[in-house]
């Protein structure tokens, strides 16, 4: 055969063309998606006219009138700091947790034939399907039916945050640290093990430095989604922001973890209350948490998709 | 020395203690998976048991549960659909060319994933409700509010990027090589595309499509916030959850928790049968 | 070849809008929007099943939610057909903003509410009046007035019995709607709490309902409205006719709704010592009773309208039987 390859009729070209129109607009589409979608509401933060004529008749929410200001005052409101500090907190503690529990479970996983194996992995990457209102209620039912989980008082409770996340959180994380584990070349550790090194030791001083951004990007994951919880923590705890301060422990005041729901549970039901333009404010918050997330999984070279 | 002397030499003295330690660090591992597939099993298996077989088999009876269980699995393949129409050009796109602004490009592409969905859903009413899209809906006569298109639009746009991401996974993993003898060998981009590509990538379409699915199955929060918690036409499972919750009617809540467990497991099972996670050689 | 690709790829798009578009379009059926508060869930959906019988072209989607909400949502989305708030009050505070069209407060009342103490099965913090709540160490949960009708309720009912401090020491949760208070007792979270009679009804087999003494008894009126910017105001007045029909009314009785509260003062509670409400008092009671205990007859004498729903609740060990009799004056034991 010569070197020549056959010249492309002008029929085809036409074609290839078309076809990188339709993917090159298919990117476009997302990428306009994605920033009109947040666009286009920066005008909730502008305070409407009928919010503040209404808000003025209102007699429940004489406190609320400073909220009808641009973008809802949020950085003159103590709730929304209070409700930041309790996102990052509890969203830090379950990471923790479920870090703690998740990466010895996502080695054993990846590297022991543990009985029913498969099974196992379909369950763990079921739990990030499910919705979260079943995994709240499923949560409910199971600490007030059993005998010793009752008496944790987790319901309704502050604490009972972290229990939600941590669902979720860990299935998440799990599924990403596998990931990492499997992409750890398991002869590395056997040459360890080989030159002496008990399990433990090959862990640490092998396969944990070779896996460290996929854990990290794990890690964040799971910070991630513990802090996106919003329908399980709903059912669960429901809201904070109206109990009365009397009601929370001096170390929870302390800690100004009192008076504050996490961030997507305050954003709803500011919504709720009508108060526009401080729930967009939060929203506008939350996403702006999400993208420091995704930038530093980028950054650690991770992925976001965890299957 | 003697010969003999040499016998009783230990020659590894610590032998005996390392061989316990040696088993901790698997028996600890091992142990942590153990408590997490407790933790998850009780959970199922507690709401059984509160439930009651009894109890299942009249809820299972209802006609209500059964028409909200078609109505989330066939908006959940609609939605599925378009983000494939979307997500398997932009997946090839990510994962082939070379975009402008590639970081930031990404970036916003993987935001809908990470950002919470309630977020999303509220964002998205503001979209619908405003200039331009609410006039050109108008003008084409399409109606997104408390119906199924509603819920269609919703699944859509909280699952489009993820399905993007899968995709672009699924093209990674066909080594490009394969493309461009295709190409030399003369074949043009849409035959390349269609009889190289495509095939070598089948199994992981086919897997991510049904992770697509599920997440679009179990999407609820935005709904909720797009459409305002209204009971009617958009009373997919598991908005019903939350629904029905509110009416403190725990038999058929619970019912429908089950129900999602099921199908989320179903899924799950499928793409593992699949076998969507293989390399293609 | 190419051009068939061109065209299969090209189908997908148009086969996605055709599929958007037919839900999209318009049904010919008129669509209505009901607000309502949680509390009236129960007899809301037996209302619907039985007007839309009756009015085929008629359809009612219920938007269920605390009633200190209302507001909010009508000045979001102007959407809505009829209104229907737990308390007067809300009521009140529509009308004035022009939400509401004219109200009656004679002719428009559908029920009354009863305020109840439920406790969880068992009664494990051994409540039997009001002023038990202000004991310390008993888990008490209470609504936020803000949110839910019951709310107001709560902080009246301790106001009067003077234990509103304790009380709030007490207080372990903050409902956003009844059903949350429910769901606190039904799985044991709180000691006790204030509910409608009509929501205490739901869960029999999990609660158990502790009457309030005549005193602190209080009612509260349930008006129904039309909104001012229905969208379809005539078939939006017909089924406020028929829920204020004696066919409606009754099926709000059959659901624990009291229609004979008898004399009340200006907060509404009871002036008469509770002789009016006496009779409907105990149907609750032994109602409750007969849920738990199969052994109990159930019969109009021994718990008068709420027949249907005794039998309701003993099929089933958790709450949420549907589709069964719905409980008409003339049609009882009626199957569907």
């Amino acid at each position: 055969m010569s070197g020549k390859l056959p010249e492309r009729s002008p029929l085809l070209r036409r074609h290839a063309s078309v076809v990188t129109a339709v993917v090159y607009s298919a990117v476009v589409f997302l990428v306009t998606g994605a920033c009109w979608l947040f666009a286009s509401n920066v005008d909730q933060l502008f305070p409407g006219e009928q919010f503040i004529q209404s808000a003025a008749m209102d007699e429940w929410r004489p406190t609320d009138e400073h909220l009808h200001v641009f973008a809802g005052g949020f950085w003159r409101v103590g709730a929304f700091w209070r409700s930041v500090n309790l996102t990052v907190v509890t969203a830090t503690i379950t990471m923790l947790i479920a870090a703690a529990v998740g990466i010895p479970a996502a080695y054993a996983l990846s590297r022991y034939k543990v009985p029913g194996r498969s099974i196992i992995d379909v369950l763990f990457s079921s739990v990030i399907v499910l919705p979260t209102a079943s995994v709240g209620l499923c949560l409910v039912i199971l600490m007030q039916h059993t005998p010793v989980l009752k008496e944790l008082h987790l319901v309704y409770s502050l604490p009972g945050i972290v229990a939600v996340q941590l669902v979720v959180a860990t299935a998440m994380g799990i599924s990403a640290w596998k990931a990492a584990f499997d992409g750890v070349n398991e002869r590395f550790e056997h040459v360890a093990r080989s030159l002496g090194s008990g399990p433990w030791r090959a862990f640490r001083t092998v396969t944990l430095p070779c896996a460290k951004p996929g854990l990290i990007a794990g890690l964040i994951l799971a910070w991630t989604r513990a802090a996106a919880e919003f329908g399980g923590v709903l059912i669960f705890c429901s809201t904070f922001a109206e109990r009365p301060e009397a009601s929370f422990s001096p170390m929870t005041r302390l800690l100004h973890l009192h008076q504050a729901d996490p961030l997507a549970v305050s954003m709803w039901s500011q919504i709720e209350y009508g108060n526009v333009e401080y729930g967009t404010a939060i929203g506008f918050m939350l996403v702006f948490i999400s993208a420091a997330s995704v930038y530093a999984i980028h950054r650690l070279g991770g992925k976001t998709y965890v299957w | 020395m003697s010969i003999e002397a040499l016998d009783t030499i230990e020659v590894f003295p610590a032998e005996k203690s390392r061989r316990w330690q040696a088993v901790l660090w698997p028996a600890a591992a091992v142990g942590c998976v153990a408590l997490v597939l407790l933790g998850y099993v009780a959970l199922m298996a507690g709401n059984l048991a509160y439930l009651g077989l009894g109890d299942l088999t009249v809820f299972l009876g209802t006609r209500r549960l059964w028409v909200r269980v078609w109505l989330t699995v066939w908006t959940a393949a609609v939605s599925t659909l378009l983000s494939l129409v979307v997500g398997i050009p932009a997946g090839y796109a990510l994962s082939r060319l070379r975009l402008p602004w590639p970081k930031f490009t990404t970036m916003l592409i993987d935001l809908p994933v990470m950002v919470p969905p309630a977020a999303v859903g509220f964002f998205l009413f503001g979209v619908m409700t405003r200039f331009p899209v609410r006039h050109l809906c108008e003008l084409a006569g399409l109606r997104f509010g408390h119906n199924s298109s509603g819920v269609v639009l919703v699944q859509f746009v909280v699952t489009v990027a993820f399905c993007t991401r899968l995709m672009k996974a699924g093209f990674d993993a066909v080594n490009p090589r394969f493309e461009q003898v295709s190409r030399s060998l003369g074949a043009s981009l849409p035959t390349t595309l269609r009889r190289v590509t495509l095939p070598l990538a089948k199994n992981a379409i086919l897997a991510s499509t049904v992770i697509v699915w599920a997440r679009a199955a179990a999407e609820w929060e935005g709904l909720m916030i797009f459409v305002g918690g209204t009971m009617g036409r958009t009373d997919v499972l598991p908005f019903s959850v939350y629904l029905d919750w509110n009416g403190a009617l725990y038999g058929p809540v619970v019912t429908y928790s089950l129900i999602s467990v099921a199908l989320a497991v179903a899924s799950m099972g499928a793409v593992r049968l699949i076998g969507g996670k293989k390399y293609v050689w | 070849m190419n051009a068939r690709i061109l065209l299969g790829t090209a189908l997908i798009p148009f086969l996605a809008a055709v599929l958007l578009a037919c839900p999209g379009c318009g049904d010919g059926e008129k669509e209505m929007l009901f607000h309502a508060g949680v509390g009236q869930r129960s007899s809301l959906l037996d209302v619907q099943k039985v007007f839309e019988e009756r009015h085929p072209e008629a359809r009612i989607n219920f938007s269920f939610k605390g009633s200190g909400y209302f507001i909010a949502d009508a000045a979001r989305s102007k959407e809505g057909d009829l209104y229907f708030p737990g308390e007067e009050f809300y009521v009140l505070q529509a009308y004035e903003r022009g939400y509401v069209q004219k109200y009656d407060p004679q002719k428009d009342v559908v029920a009354y509410f009863m305020v109840v103490i439920a406790t969880p099965k068992g009664n494990p913090a051994g409540i039997t009046k009001v002023e038990d709540l202000a004991r310390p160490g008993v888990r008490v949960g209470l609504a936020n007035p803000k949110a839910a009708a019951i709310g107001i309720w709560c902080e009246k009912t301790c106001k009067r019995a003077g234990i509103w401090e304790e009380v709030q020491k007490n207080q372990v949760q903050s409902a956003k709607c009844i059903a949350e208070l429910l769901t606190g007792v039904q799985h044991g979270v709180v000691d006790a709490t204030f509910l409608w009679s009509s929501t205490a009804v739901l869960a029999l087999n999990d609660i158990q309902i502790v009457p309030i003494e005549p005193q602190y008894r209080g009612f509260v009126k349930l008006p129904l409205g039309v909104t001012t910017f229905s969208k379809h105001p005539e078939l939006a007045r017909k089924l406020k006719d028929f829920i204020l029909s004696d066919e409606g009314k009754a099926i709000f009785r059959s659901h624990a709704y009291f229609s004979e509260p008898g004399p009340l003062d200006a907060h509404g509670f009871c002036t008469d010592g509770g002789r009016a409400s006496e009779k409907d008092v105990r149907y609750l009671i032994a109602a409750a009773a007969a849920v738990k205990d199969h052994s109990l007859p159930v019969s109009e004498e021994t718990v008068g309208p709420l027949v249907g729903e005794v039998t309701r609740q003993r099929m089933t060990t958790r709450a949420g039987a549907f589709e069964v009799p719905v409980a008409r004056p003339e049609a009882d034991g009626e199957d569907e």
